[in-house]
């Protein structure tokens, strides 16, 4: 019988590369206060309502989330399994639709923001210093679209500068992703990711205890305060992503 | 905004040199005009160093502790280095980052530069010729 940690990796895998897969699981269980090493077949409900709250940030089509969640809520004793766990794990993801009753749907609905409405913008892949230029534009393009003013399009800019030149200067080859939120609330995200060596201890980053020689300390705590949401998932060996979010007032 | 892929033009003027930096920043670029700067500050009769950052429109930590460095390492040569032209949006997002630039002279625009320049050059002078008169 796999193992249920292997098996929820599974169905991610299905919507993300590897090295995500395991940093939304990560942030997931996190969410729901859930043991990060061993999930237990009963913790899944639990895990299933934490991953409504967590995917928002990483798919933004809500039909697709909904697959997603579907097929980690297809793990769950008692639920049907769409297919024997044995079998190959597309690469690619299936689309299908998800097998979720109706009076559970609606109450999915409840609890997952499912209003909530997105817009992928662009994605810069950082392996140069041009392409961290690129990233910096792209997101002053698309907060400039969104209506936030000069002041804001600066610190938003600045942010994915930070970010993308973090990729650059620590692992040289990662993305950043800019998605324009809309519902329920107008903003924009600049989510960057990579599979690099990660951040030893991100709360000593973030407090100040560590200052790098080319500033990245500074970087990450100065982009948390020109941010409204600031989230770092990383650990060592398995990459760094961090999500930032701005509302617009 | 375009890349600043060429080299950032060093401008003699008088005894100053002059960087008027436009765009954004390549770090390549940023590290070509460090040793482009140093060099020129040795080869010449340079007094003063202004770098120009009215064309820029996004700083982030790291270009600004480049821009730091450049203006510290002209001021231990002997040259007197200012920072101008640092846009509004700029100058608040630094500050709310916690990235002031201590150390570092700066002025509103080229010209307030060029004349804090003028003082510190009047100064020295002043202090040269109180000196003197002293010995004498």
């Amino acid at each position: 019988m796999p193992d249920t940690t292997e098996e929820v990796l599974g169905a991610l895998s299905q919507y993300f590369p590897a090295g995500i897969a395991r940093a939304v699981l990560r942030s997931a269980l996190r969410r729901g206060g859930l043991d990060d090493e061993r999930i237990e077949e009963r913790d899944l409900s639990e895990l299933v309502s934490a991953l409504e709250r967590t995917l928002p940030m990483y798919i933004v089509d809500p039909e697709r989330r909904g697959e997603c969640i579907g097929k980690v809520r297809r793990l769950m004793p008692g639920e049907a399994r769409a297919k024997p766990p044995s079998s190959p794990r597309p690469r690619v993801a299936v689309r299908e639709s998800p097998r979720i009753p109706a009076d559970r749907a609606s109450s999915v609905d409840a609890q997952l923001p499912s209003n909530f409405g997105a817009r992928a913008a662009g994605v810069v892949r950082v392996r140069s210093a041009r392409d961290v230029v690129q990233a910096c534009d792209l997101a002053r393009e698309t907060a400039r679209k969104l209506g936030f003013f000069l002041l804001d399009q600066t610190k938003i800019a600045t942010v994915a500068s930070e970010l993308a030149r973090n990729i650059l200067l620590y692992v040289g080859d990662g993305e950043v992703r800019i998605t324009a939120l809309e519902v329920p609330r107008r903003g924009i995200q600049i989510m960057a990711v990579d599979s690099g060596a990660g951040i030893p201890d991100v709360g000593l980053v973030m407090d100040g205890g560590y200052r790098s020689r080319t500033g990245m300390g500074m970087g990450l705590r100065g982009t948390k305060r020109l941010m409204d949401e600031l989230d770092i998932e990383s650990r060592p060996g398995a990459g760094t992503t961090v999500v930032a979010r701005k509302l617009l007032s | 905004m375009s890349i600043q892929e060429a080299r950032i033009p060093i401008i003699g003027l008088y005894s100053n040199l002059i960087v008027p930096i436009q765009g954004a920043i390549a770090d390549d670029v940023m590290a070509t005009l460090q040793s482009e700067v140093t060099q020129r500050i040795k080869d010449s009769d340079v007094k003063g160093l202004v770098v120009d950052v009215s064309g820029v429109d996004t700083l982030d930590s790291y270009l600004t502790r480049n821009l730091r460095d450049l203006a510290l390492t002209a001021r231990l040569m002997g040259v007197s280095a200012v920072v101008s032209g640092l846009r509004p949006a700029v100058a608040i997002t630094l500050v709310e980052m916690g990235l002031e630039i201590p150390g570092v002279h700066t002025a509103l625009n080229l010209e307030r530069a060029l004349e804090l320049l003028r003082a510190a050059e009047d100064e020295e002078a002043r202090s040269w010729g109180e000196a003197e008169t002293d010995r004498a």
